[in-house]
């Protein structure tokens, strides 16, 4: 098959661009730690709540100075808890699920934006360096108040005390 | 709409025998086309009302026993333009287009009726519920949101007519090569009948989903279901379903519109490899729309993004190809120097004119949709508002823009009818390409800078941010130009339909020669190396993850009616 | 009619088209980047 020696240049240089592309996507995930969510675990959304579940509970938990983990539970139309406080600094690891229906979840300015299912944990972590109001909202249609559902994740200045 | 052969002295009597060959496939076109414009014109009118919206004007409240909320209004907008505008102009296009491209009517024209009966039925069946404000739930029917059955049957009877469609144009196919041993088939024609199989395997993922998991649960014969694994049934078909939409674009871009132009094909052969890749390569790319799932390895999202990248290769081949193919006809009519003949294009030409819009807004819709494609980079942007920015320059331009360009040819050729004030058409495709500019820009930047979310009623939305404000007044724009062209373009088809005005000889359907008249090798012009591929590719990228999804099933979620 | 193997006004078109292309998608690549690890 005869290919035109012009169009022979762009098909190198479209190759070309989406390799490119390609190493920084690699470089990305698996160098700089920017990952999609995974595979984590599965739940009964019709027993989460249930005592004995980490969502039966959701909120906040300090593992380590600096380092905390936090059980978020998607209703219609509600985030359990609504608001997170963490000082400035903290690496922060969410465990998001559904009890009904699917929702989404993103965190203004972060790259924490994903699908929240029931029957799935979504986990996704961030180091929040700057103190501010981050809004958290539900991306994902889940019905009429859809949106209205939406929380606050408040980073405050770390405390001198704590170094 | 049938085209009435009237007998006309000298010159014209050679084609209109010829119409008349074809009078069946005209009046299905014509069905088909009717019924996809007269879904886009309420389609339309829902977008006009959702841009109002963003800017905090509720306007569901004067529609209210038809469209209650904004969440109704977006249901009906994404089924009616992404399904049915799309769907039933494609197959009535395609009726034309094969059947005039091989010169040989349908070989079971009952077939084809049939197909149109099923289509026409679902959308029926699939009306009813989503205006009782029983099924919003949107285009995308995410479980457990459950609708009532009868739009997940109307659904699948509307699928199930586009096959029955695709197999009456396969037998004519068939037909033509039997009688005409040796011979390369025609390339519209060839292009049109990959996309209609391409099609075929595509929607396999939705009738799964649909008929082993949510009808059944919404008549109550299953308790519950498994989101992640409907969303993967559904995601399988909803990758190629945008190349359904794009590759009937793609036809007359290739096929046609260098004809308009006065210029040529410039690679048959590469056109040819373009659509086999197409089919080859659609299908198993599904988990880039599943990329922020939970439950989906990042292995396998990871290898679905080399696919996509993989896909992504023939549209850049097509920009370049049909770029080139414009040349030579921008050069035949006079064009000098490095882009004289861009100038020298039939830019009075409202077909021509729309259809090459709709190639520069995709030129933009291709860039943000490797972003999407991007893996990780998609973080940024995912379920924000960039991706209706995007989508609004694929399938709201490339395909409908083009399909309006089609239109101005193909509605005075059913009908045999001259175009109605072509400066008006001409308007309707400039303001639809200023709109759509407009709209896709606004909306591009709102998602990646304020992640401001999708299918979301903004204007109520307790997270509202006056920093959206200027961004939203742009898109709201953008719908004022939109709903101009709109006006225009209903105008134009009324204008056509009622004109008096008849045309002395039909409209021939524009065909493109080949600039090399040589065959184009065998390898693409035969199905079976390509069509093998495509399924092992498939089992290949989608086989593991379901077979763990389905053997790990766990239907434990019940349906929820959330509007 | 001009000889079709030459059409450099379309490679020129794709030139520029290329350098948009790596413009738009090197700003979201980079917002990613600046907006940090997510593991």
């Amino acid at each position: 098959m005869h290919i035109d020696r012009y169009e022979q240049i762009w098909i190198r240089i479209s190759v070309a661009v989406l390799v490119i592309f390609m190493i920084g996507i690699v470089v990305a995930g698996w160098s700089l730690s920017i990952q999609v969510p995974g595979v984590y675990g599965r739940v009964d959304p019709n027993t989460v709540t249930e005592p004995g579940s980490p969502w039966a509970e959701p909120g906040l938990r300090e593992l380590a100075p600096g380092k905390y983990e936090v059980y978020i539970l998607a209703q219609i139309w509600t985030f359990v808890p609504g608001e997170i406080r963490v000082p400035a600094g903290s690496e922060v690891t969410f465990y998001v699920t559904s009890k009904d229906v699917q929702h989404g979840f993103r965190i203004q300015d972060t790259n924490l934006s994903f699908m929240v299912l029931p029957g799935q944990i979504s986990k996704m972590t961030h180091r929040f360096e700057e103190p501010g109001e981050y809004d958290f909202v539900c991306h994902e249609y889940c019905g009429v108040g859809h949106h209205t559902m939406a929380g606050k994740l408040i980073v405050e200045e770390a405390v001198a005390s704590n170094q | 709409m049938s085209v009435q052969s009237i007998p006309q002295p000298a010159a014209g009597a050679d084609a209109h025998s010829s119409e008349a060959r074809f009078s069946l496939e005209n009046k299905l076109t014509g069905w088909h086309i009717g019924v996809a414009m007269a879904a886009l014109s309420i389609g339309v009118t829902l977008g006009i009302m959702q841009g109002f919206e963003h800017l905090g004007i509720d306007l569901y409240k004067y529609t209210a026993p038809a469209f209650k909320t904004y969440y109704q209004g977006l249901t009906i907008h994404g089924v009616l333009n992404a399904l049915v505008w799309t769907t039933f102009f494609i197959v009535g296009f395609f009726t034309t287009a094969i059947t005039r491209s091989l010169d040989r009517p349908l070989k079971y024209p009952w077939i084809n009726v049939l197909g149109f009966v099923l289509m026409f039925v679902g959308l029926l069946m699939a009306t009813y519920p989503l205006l009782a404000n029983l099924a919003t739930v949107l285009y995308t029917f995410y479980p457990p949101m459950q609708a009532h059955w009868t739009f997940y049957l109307g659904l699948t009877l509307v699928v199930v007519g586009s096959w029955v469609a695709g197999y009456g144009f396969y037998f004519t196919l068939h037909a033509w090569r039997k009688e005409n041993p040796g011979k390369r088939t025609p390339f519209i024609a060839l292009a049109s009948t990959i996309t209609m199989v391409m099609w075929q395997i595509a929607t396999l993922g939705v009738a799964a989903e649909i008929l082993t998991m949510l009808l059944p649960w919404s008549l109550g014969l299953i308790e519950g279901t498994d989101p992640l694994l409907a969303r993967t049934y559904f995601w399988y078909f909803g990758h190629p379903l945008v190349y359904f939409w794009l590759l009937p674009a793609y036809v007359a871009w290739y096929g046609m519109v260098p004809k308009q132009a006065g210029g040529k094909m410039f690679s048959d052969s590469l056109a040819r490899l373009v659509f086999w890749l197409f089919l080859l390569l659609s299908t198993p790319v599904g988990f880039h729309h599943q990329y922020t799932d939970p439950g989906i390895p990042q292995g396998w999202k990871f290898i679905h993004a080399l696919l996509t990248y993989g896909v992504a290769f023939p549209s850049l081949l097509t920009a370049f190809t049909v770029a080139a193919s414009l040349e030579i006809g921008g050069r035949a009519r006079g064009g000098k120097g490095w882009f004289g003949w861009i100038r020298k294009l039939p830019w009075d030409n409202p077909s021509y004119t729309a259809q090459n819009l709709a190639m520069i807004i995709f030129a933009f819709g291709g860039i943000s949709g490797i972003t999407n494609a991007s893996y990780n980079v998609n973080l940024a942007v995912h379920n924000t508002v960039w991706i209706p920015g995007h989508f609004h320059l694929t399938v709201g331009s490339a395909t409908t823009l083009t399909f309006f360009g089609i239109a101005y040819w193909l509605v005075p050729k059913l009908t045999g009818k001259q175009l109605y004030k072509p400066k008006l058409a001409l308007a309707q495709a400039w303001t639809w390409f200023f709109g759509m500019i407009l709209f896709g820009n606004g909306f591009h930047l709102l998602g990646l800078h304020y992640g401001v979310p999708r299918r979301t009623m903004l204007g109520a939305a307790v997270y509202r941010d006056p920093a959206w404000t200027p961004f939203l007044i742009e898109v709201f724009v953008g719908v004022l130009f939109l709903t101009t062209s709109a006006i225009l373009f209903y105008w134009v088809i009324i204008g056509t339909l009622t004109h008096k005005k008849r045309l002395e000889k039909p409209v021939e359907m524009p065909i493109a020669e080949a600039a090399d008249p040589t065959p184009v090798p065998a390898w693409l012009d035969t199905w079976k190396p390509w069509l093998y591929g495509a399924i092992a590719l498939i089992i290949i990228a989608y086989g593991p993850m379901l077979y763990t999804l389905i053997s790990e099933m766990q239907l434990t979620s019940p349906g929820f009616r959330v509007w | 009619m001009k000889d079709p193997d030459t059409p450099k006004g379309a490679l020129a078109l794709m030139l520029v088209y290329v350098l948009i292309i790596i413009a738009l998608w090197s700003n979201v690549y980079f917002t990613v980047l600046s907006r940090g690890a997510t593991q």
